[in-house]
């Protein structure tokens, strides 16, 4: 393997922040709120927080030490526990990857709307403006449309800003999160602010917080939780494993890992805040209640939140804000997934990191046009259910497996505790041999069984082959010949060692 | 009380604000 330009972190709060940059992103605002909702509002939050302590914590530990302790991007580190294992990590990797494909877009999507806000384009049909005006909505997803050159454009500009924020990997990364982490932080608080002030704004947190207990004995209400922790975490995407992988020897992962999942949790929780008050004050104006104006992702996002900055005072500065933050949470978690991919990619096959960088890029891009057409929407809809819930929940699966039962658990953890201030127990063991591998089992075969029995979304099922299952063959196919790669890749190394 | 929002504000809030600064301490004694 030729050498690679390996860069390491400027400081530990630089690596706590690209972390927790990472971890928060889009699905903190616009996921965790509805989810919440839809869940039994504070009982959600309770079964949140033990899942988070129970498997999403003792998860992102795992990784840590996957890419600190054993050292490596995704692909090394899960060949160095085994060459059989290597496709795991590039499973990971690919995962993320396909992710940023349509990420990207999304993020082109809030930076055009950033500039609508100036004039509020959208009007006073917000919904009509995003269909077809942004979108250039077709009728089904077999009708392609036309692509819609101002999403090109800003997908062009959000590639730009990605490549360069990772242009010598966690070196450039360590001055931009300082940027990228605070500024949603600060925008999140000054719209929670502004928003509780609203008249109404507390019958909308009302909905939020209030706890209906007795969801707490469905099963579905942990689903969602488990879910939504594996989600919001950025674990299974091979991104913790590379980032760990850039810090000295002595670091302490436990605690690392503690502060990266609980700050994450709260930008979700203070997320909440900041949709609920403002859909409170919303309903209020409307007459309503709180749940019939309750939307989630990109509808909450690109129709609701436009429709309700149109009856706040300073509106424009308010869209400025709100679609600058989206921005700015988004950035961090894309990078980091072509990071991730990035540093596996260098660390096989030797090549240049600024190379690499565009190589990645270029590709990510070129499918991107993909989303920017007029059933881009159907097919990023299709796409990100599968990547997110086969993807990740197989990835996770296969990662606490791996280190749970191939692996000396045992030994992992003593590595782990050696420099943690706070050592973790057995129950990390329990944790990542039976926890972690049943709820994600679990989650990944009630996601296959339902989409069995009801395609997703209505799609027909020839679209579901085709943005489903042949993408996943396709990532399942590509990781078995890279880890045979990366296999020999080591073994060059060791012997020119 | 178990049933009041506030009940849910001060559990969410002392677990997540209060793990994120005592994680810092700690942190910070090293």
């Amino acid at each position: 393997m030729a050498q690679t330009e390996k860069a390491y972190w400027s400081s530990r709060t630089a690596f706590i922040l690209a972390s927790i940059g990472s971890a928060i992103g889009l699905g903190n605002v616009w996921r965790f709120p509805y989810i919440c909702y839809k869940y039994g509002g504070g009982a959600f939050i309770i079964a949140y927080l033990v899942s988070l302590f129970l498997a999403g914590i003792p998860l992102l530990i795992l990784e840590f030490a996957l890419g600190q302790r054993i050292g490596g991007s995704a692909p090394v580190a899960f060949a160095k526990l085994s060459k059989k294992f290597a496709w795991i990590g590039w499973l990971a990797i690919l995962v993320g990857f396909f992710i940023t494909t349509y990420y990207a877009v999304i993020m082109s999507w809030a930076a055009n709307y950033l500039v609508y806000s100036f004039k509020l384009s959208w009007g006073s049909d917000p919904k009509s403006f995003f269909f077809d005006k942004v979108l250039g909505l077709t009728d089904s997803i077999a009708n392609f449309g036309s692509i819609q050159t101002h999403l090109v454009i800003g997908l062009i500009i959000m590639w730009v800003w990605i490549v360069l924020s990772i242009w010598k990997g966690a070196k450039t990364v360590s001055k931009v999160v300082y940027f990228t982490v605070t500024i949603p932080w600060l925008i999140l608080i000054t719209l929670v602010t502004g928003g509780l002030t609203l008249p109404n704004a507390f019958e909308g947190i009302k909905y939020y917080l209030t706890p209906k207990w007795s969801m707490l004995l469905k099963p579905q209400i942990w689903q969602a939780a488990f879910t939504q922790v594996f989600f919001s975490l950025s674990v299974g995407f091979g991104v913790m494993i590379a980032y760990a992988s850039f810090l000295p020897p002595k670091s302490d992962l436990v605690n690392n890992a503690m502060i990266i999942a609980l700050s994450d949790a709260a930008t979700a929780y203070v997320g909440g805040f900041a949709v609920f008050s403002v859909l409170g004050y919303y309903a209020g104006l409307q007459g309503v209640e709180v749940a019939k104006v309750m939307k989630s992702g990109p509808e909450l996002a690109f129709i609701t939140y436009p429709e309700i900055i149109n009856h706040l005072p300073l509106a424009p500065l308010v869209g400025v804000l709100f679609f600058l933050m989206l921005l700015t949470l988004a950035i961090d978690s894309a990078f980091s997934l072509v990071e991730g991919f990035v540093a596996g990619v260098m660390e096989t096959f030797g090549t240049r990191r600024g190379r690499t960088n565009i190589f990645v890029a270029a590709v990510a891009f070129l499918i991107g046009i993909i989303y920017t057409t007029g059933a881009g929407l159907y097919w990023l809809d299709l796409v990100d259910h599968y990547m997110t819930f086969f993807g990740l929940f197989a990835v996770g699966f296969l990662e606490a497996l791996v280190v749970g039962w191939f692996t000396d658990t045992e030994k992992i953890r003593e590595m782990i505790n050696a420099h943690s201030i706070v050592k973790i127990g057995k129950w990390w063991n329990v944790a990542v041999k039976f926890l972690v591998p049943i709820a994600s089992i679990v989650l990944l075969l009630s996601s296959v069984i339902g989409i069995i029995i009801k395609p997703y979304g209505g799609y027909p099922r020839w679209a579901e082959l085709v943005g489903g299952w042949l993408l996943l063959a396709i990532a399942v196919i590509l990781a078995i010949i890279l880890g045979k790669q990366t296999v020999k890749a080591l073994k060059v190394k060791s012997s020119e060692g | 009380m178990f049933t009041s929002p506030w009940f849910t504000f001060v559990i969410a809030s002392v677990v997540l604000f209060g793990g994120i600064i005592w994680s810092i301490i700690i942190a910070k004694r090293k």
